[in-house]
């Protein structure tokens, strides 16, 4: 059927796990130790998180995995651009 | 809580927390990652399950209000290695792209041709309101539908 490839549609071969739910997308999956992270975002735009602000400590889903907070990133993670430049408190 | 239900004729007895999602038990528990999450917010439909012959976002149902009922999922639309109907007719028509919204879509025509055998295009629109793609743009999806029925 060489003839007919060019110009005609072609049966796509990733369809059959798609039409069946046994394609694996990100969110399906699982991996030894796998562990989840959620951002908190600022509540006000123009505010930028203080390493001496703690948020609420989240129960750790191991104790291998703990919830991080500010004062443990890096310091970079603060030096972020603000869009107020020079007007914005540090 | 404890619930029983029987999900693509398998019996499950499982432990649940009272506010975990239908959707949840589904991918997580019982890990039949074929229902997928859009949105979570019953917008678009990826989520759809039939719940005792109804087409259901579980998205929006507690895995508690599931309890005795019987419940159809991708998973078990393909009966001894035969694709349903559907399923051909959404693969021979390119009535998906990336597929994330396909089971939904599947599940929510499945129950449109079992309430309704031989929709007109409107109707097929209309039944597949509750669904959202992000890839087709709807005229191969109502195609698909299409052809399933005449072929149910
Ligand atoms: S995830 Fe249920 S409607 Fe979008
Ligand atoms: S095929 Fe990608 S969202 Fe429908």
């Amino acid at each position: 059927m060489a003839e007919k490839l060019l110009g005609s549609a072609i049966r796509r071969r990733e369809d059959p796990a798609l039409i069946t739910g046994r394609a694996k997308y990100t969110d399906d999956l699982k991996l030894p130790n796998m562990a989840y992270v959620a951002i908190l975002r600022a509540v006000l735009t123009p505010t930028r998180a203080s390493p001496a602000w703690t948020p609420p400590r989240p129960k750790p889903l191991t104790e291998s995995w703990p919830s991080l907070r500010p004062s443990t990133w890096p310091k970079a993670a603060f030096q972020a651009k603000c869009p107020w430049a020079g007007s914005c408190p540090t | 809580m404890q619930i029983s239900l029987t999900v693509n004729g398998r019996p499950y007895t499982v432990d649940v927390e009272p506010r975990m999602l239908l959707v949840h038990l589904l991918r997580d528990v019982l890990d039949l990652t074929g229902t997928n999450v859009g949105c979570d917010t019953s917008q678009c439909g990826a989520c759809t399950v039939i719940i005792d012959g109804r087409a259901v976002k579980s998205c929006t149902v507690l895995a508690v209000q599931a309890d005795g009922t019987d419940i159809l999922t991708i998973e078990g639309l393909a009966k001894d290695g035969e694709l349903h109907p559907l399923q051909e007719a959404f693969w021979n028509n390119h009535g998906l792209q990336c597929g994330y919204c396909t089971p939904g879509m599947i599940m929510t025509a499945y129950y449109l041709l079992q309430t309704n055998p031989t929709p007109s295009e409107e109707e097929i629109r209309h039944g597949l309101e509750g669904n959202i793609c992000r890839c087709t743009g709807y005229h191969n999806i109502v195609r698909a539908v299409q052809e399933a029925a005449q072929r149910m």
